[in-house]
């Protein structure tokens, strides 16, 4: 069975159109790119895949979930569950450490918070973060905040991660070796992996790319 | 060498002359080398030898005399078969990518397959690129990634192309007895 | 700047947070208000209590017209300090309000700053935004006293009253009031319109300051063995700074407390512990508030306590009155504390939106959040209240038997007292978590998560 699979999905807000009749699947072990200009609708579309957004029309089913028909808190759960979220802008809890942020997951699924730190020590060490544990969002780096980030994704092995400009303010090499952690470590486990970006370094990881425009899909390629 | 095919597609919008097609080869790429006049003769010679265009009027008004050139059935057969293909993603000196990409636009043949194709070829070479063999050394990483940076290079500005210069709708750029259907 | 130009920039700004505003104003009037009852509880004519050992006839200090209370000059101190403590948590919360909204000041000062304001027209900037609210809450004092006078006055029956007729005195009061409210707001706003990076004294001075403090409360009272007048006086200075202190403690305290949190196992304290970091500030103010509500609710219960056992004592009545404005006044102490940090609660909502969208993006849900809230306002409110209580109740126990060997002293009420006080503040939680329902859901919308 397909892990992610959409029929049909819209999505406006208010009178804004960001997606029309949209239509994909991603499978299991899989790695696709969605690109597309800026405003096509790519947040839009992994937001949707996600659950962050509740589904307005067609129908969305991810890992087994029907997300059209699970309210706040069942999606909530489907996420903790589920998926791997590395958001555009901003995604860390300001008033969490890095260390409380990477265990977050973790944390919201029940696990005694000294395995929770341990395995957020773990991520912060893979990624490449060289900070203190302790040190507060506000006093990272951009780049720093995104492999934070990025550990935060991992740490719960998720079946579907999902990245949303994961490497836009990463300098080349670590943009590199973060995205290799990111997709080799989900593709291993068997799951799959969604990449939302303007990089094209970025979208040729991918096995297939789908490319957005004006809300609904342009093409789809197979890379590989 | 696809200037054969680049006159092609300087053809596909309408009959012209000699001097019209040097006077529209230089507005699809000013700030290049002007195309010189013998070269367009030659080529349309070369092009009525083959089959690929024919001669559909001699215009004489006032100045010298001018043959007016079109595409037949065979020329637009060559050119979309040219476009079906996605240039060569070399990334550097990628004269052939320019080319294919502004004769896509301003013919308006298959602009969507044409940009899939050439993104899908790009991002498959960089694909490769990036699988950096085992035991290549640090030299040979650097040649790979400055291979990878033009490619990059090369798809944002078929991106940007693609915004500036956005095709047009219908697909009047081939003569209509020769329009296949959608 | 020109005050023109000051002035314009002010305007939007005002019109944009009328809440904050009115808050100022509103705590500002309740202050004012209290400021001019304290004044007025003065004219009331006094008697001193011949000192203890004499054999002066006691019943001259009996006024038919007011309570007893406050025709003793020395109890009538400790009803002004008790009333002056209200409103200093009036000022609490007003000041609270002030600091509000401080995200987005601080993003306009900054914007403001690079085109070329100096720190110091931004300094005249928050001052005049809240100079008008000081003034407008100067004169609402006015009819605020007025309300408190005829509760105080003449709705009660004439041995409970608590203050004179009015008289032109009251008026100067007012009226020299309006101007000093409108310069501390104007003050606060200046404070809060700088970003003052002050180095945070280290726990051990807050430590040593709360010695001091406590040894002052204990010893103040013994310095003026004899003489009943000083003694209250005294008695008053010590518990107003040990208030002080708790509110200058509190801060630290919360910080410490956070952090504990932080470091505990079980995942609802790790997570609340940020929060009650962020806002370590306010819910110390809130802790310092409630520490006072509750050592006044816990020394009033044992008071009470005594009386009921000598039921048939004499100035019973006139005690009621002091128990029963003790017991108010705690109150509003504490709905001020809590309104505190409500409003601190409702700003962190704000300029925190997309931390919390990025929470709940990662699968925390609403009713998460709301534990967290809850669970931050619990380590912020019921320590304090239950310690101020204890401590309160049992220490005023200890103090009042200590002198007097035969005496007892009977602290049962406090069984009573204390888990319907801890219930209150229980509902009182439950409430603002549900008042800051709408907000928080809100906040974790995922459109917070769009922009940078
Ligand atoms: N919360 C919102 N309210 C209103 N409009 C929105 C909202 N979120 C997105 N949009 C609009 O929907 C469209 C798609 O937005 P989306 O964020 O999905 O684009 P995107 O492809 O991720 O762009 P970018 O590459 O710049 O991140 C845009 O036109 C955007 O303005
Ligand atoms: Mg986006």
């Amino acid at each position: 069975m397909s892990t992610v699979q959409l029929s049909g999905v819209s999505h406006a807000y208010g009178r804004t159109q960001a997606l029309s009749d949209v239509s994909l699947t991603v499978e299991p072990g899989e790695v696709v790119a969605v690109t597309g200009p800026s405003g096509c609708g790519k947040s839009t579309l992994l937001m949707l895949t996600a659950g962050v957004l509740r589904t307005q029309s067609g129908r969305i089913v991810v890992a087994g979930t029907d997300l059209a028909g699970a309210d706040d808190a069942a999606r909530a759960r489907f996420r903790r569950r589920a998926i791997g979220l590395v958001l555009q802008f901003g995604q860390l809890v300001p008033d969490l450490s890095v260390r409380d942020n990477v265990a977050l997951p973790l944390l919201l699924e029940g696990h005694r918070s000294a395995d929770a730190r341990a395995a957020a020590d773990g991520w912060l060490d893979r990624v490449g973060l060289d900070v203190e544990p302790d040190t507060l969002p506000a006093d990272l780096s951009g780049g720093q905040a995104q492999l934070a980030a990025g550990a935060r994704a991992l740490v719960a092995g998720p079946q579907l991660l999902l990245a949303d400009e994961p490497t836009a303010s990463l300098d080349t090499n670590s943009g590199r070796a973060l995205l290799d952690l990111l997709v080799k470590t989900t593709v291993q486990a068997g799951g799959s992996v969604v990449l939302v970006s303007h990089d094209n370094a970025v979208a040729a990881r991918a096995d297939r790319e789908i490319r957005l425009r004006r809300g609904t899909i342009a093409h789809q390629v197979a890379l590989s | 060498m696809s200037l054969t095919e680049l006159h092609l597609a300087l053809l596909a919008g309408a009959p012209r002359h000699g001097y019209d097609i040097k006077q529209e080869h230089d507005s699809w790429f000013p700030d290049t080398r002007p195309l010189p006049y013998g070269q367009v003769y030659a080529t349309l010679a070369r092009l009525q030898r083959d089959g690929l265009a024919e001669v559909v009027e001699t215009r004489v008004d006032g100045g010298p005399e001018r043959t007016v050139y079109a595409l037949t059935a065979k020329g637009s057969a060559r050119l979309r078969a040219w476009l079906a293909e996605p240039a060569a993603p070399t990334g550097v000196g990628a004269e052939e990518i320019v080319r294919k990409t502004v004769s896509a636009l301003h013919t308006g043949i298959d602009v969507s397959g044409f940009v899939a194709r050439q993104r899908a070829a790009h991002l498959r070479r960089i694909r490769d690129l990036q699988g950096t063999p085992p035991g290549a050394g640090p030299a040979e990483r650097l040649v790979r990634e400055h291979l990878i940076a033009h490619l990059d290079a090369d798809l944002r500005w078929l991106e940007l192309a693609t915004e500036l210069l956005p095709a047009p709708d219908d697909q009047p750029t081939v003569r209509s007895d020769e329009r296949k259907p959608a | 700047m020109k005050p023109a130009t000051l002035w314009l920039l002010a305007v939007p700004n005002v019109r944009a947070s009328r809440t904050r505003a009115a808050l100022v104003a509103m705590g500002t009037a309740a202050a004012g208000g209290l400021v001019l009852v304290t004044l007025a509880l003065f004219r009331v004519p006094a008697f001193a209590l011949p000192p203890r050992g004499s054999t002066a006839n006691y019943s001259i200090s009996y006024d038919p017209r007011y309570a007893g209370i406050v025709t003793s000059a020395e109890t009538r101190i400790g009803v002004a300090t008790a009333v002056l403590l209200v409103a200093g948590t009036a000022l609490v919360l007003a000041w609270q309000a002030v600091s509000s909204g401080s995200a987005r000041r601080h993003r306009r000062d900054q914007a403001l700053t690079t085109t070329g304001a100096t720190p110091g027209d931004l300094r005249r900037l928050g001052a005049i935004e809240t100079a008008v609210a000081g003034a407008v809450g100067g004169l609402l004092a006015g009819p605020v006293y007025l309300l408190l006078w005829f509760v105080l006055g003449p709705a009660q029956p004439a041995t409970s009253r608590l203050l004179p007729a009015l008289a032109p005195a009251d008026l100067i009061a007012w009226a020299c009031l309006v101007p000093a409210s409108a310069a501390l707001a104007a003050a606060a706003g200046a404070r809060s319109g700088t970003q003052l990076h002050r180095r945070p004294l280290s726990g051990w001075w807050w430590l040593a300051l709360a010695i001091v403090a406590l040894a002052g409360m204990f010893t103040l009272p013994q310095l003026g063995q004899g003489d009943r007048q000083l003694q209250v006086t005294l008695m008053s200075v010590a518990v107003t700074l040990l208030l002080l202190v708790a509110l200058a403690c509190g801060a630290p305290w919360a910080r410490g407390k956070a952090s504990r949190m932080s470091r505990r196992g079980r995942t609802t304290d790790l997570l609340a512990g940020g929060g009650l970091r962020a806002l370590a500030g306010p819910a110390g103010r809130a802790a310092g508030v409630l520490l006072g509500a509750g050592l006044t609710t816990g020394v009033a219960t044992v008071i009470l306590g005594n009386i009921l056992r000598q039921a048939t004592d004499l100035g019973s009545g006139g005690h009621l009155t002091g128990i029963v404005l003790a017991a108010v006044a705690a109150g509003l102490a504490a709905l001020a504390g809590l309104a505190t940090i409500t409003l601190a609660a409702v700003d962190d909502l704000l300029t925190n939106r997309r931390g919390l969208a990025a929470m709940a993006a990662i699968g925390a849900d609403l009713a998460l959040l709301q534990a967290l809230q809850r669970r931050r306002l619990r380590a912020a409110t019921i320590a304090p209240l239950v310690s101020g209580l204890l401590i309160g109740g049992l220490g005023y126990g200890a103090l009042s038997v200590a002198g007097e060997p035969a005496a007892s002293t009977d602290a049962w009420p406090l069984l009573i007292v204390g888990p319907a006080a801890l219930a209150l503040l229980l509902l009182a939680n439950a409430g603002i978590v549900r008042l800051l329902r709408s907000r928080t859901r809100e906040a974790i919308d995922p459109a917070n998560l769009r922009v940078a």
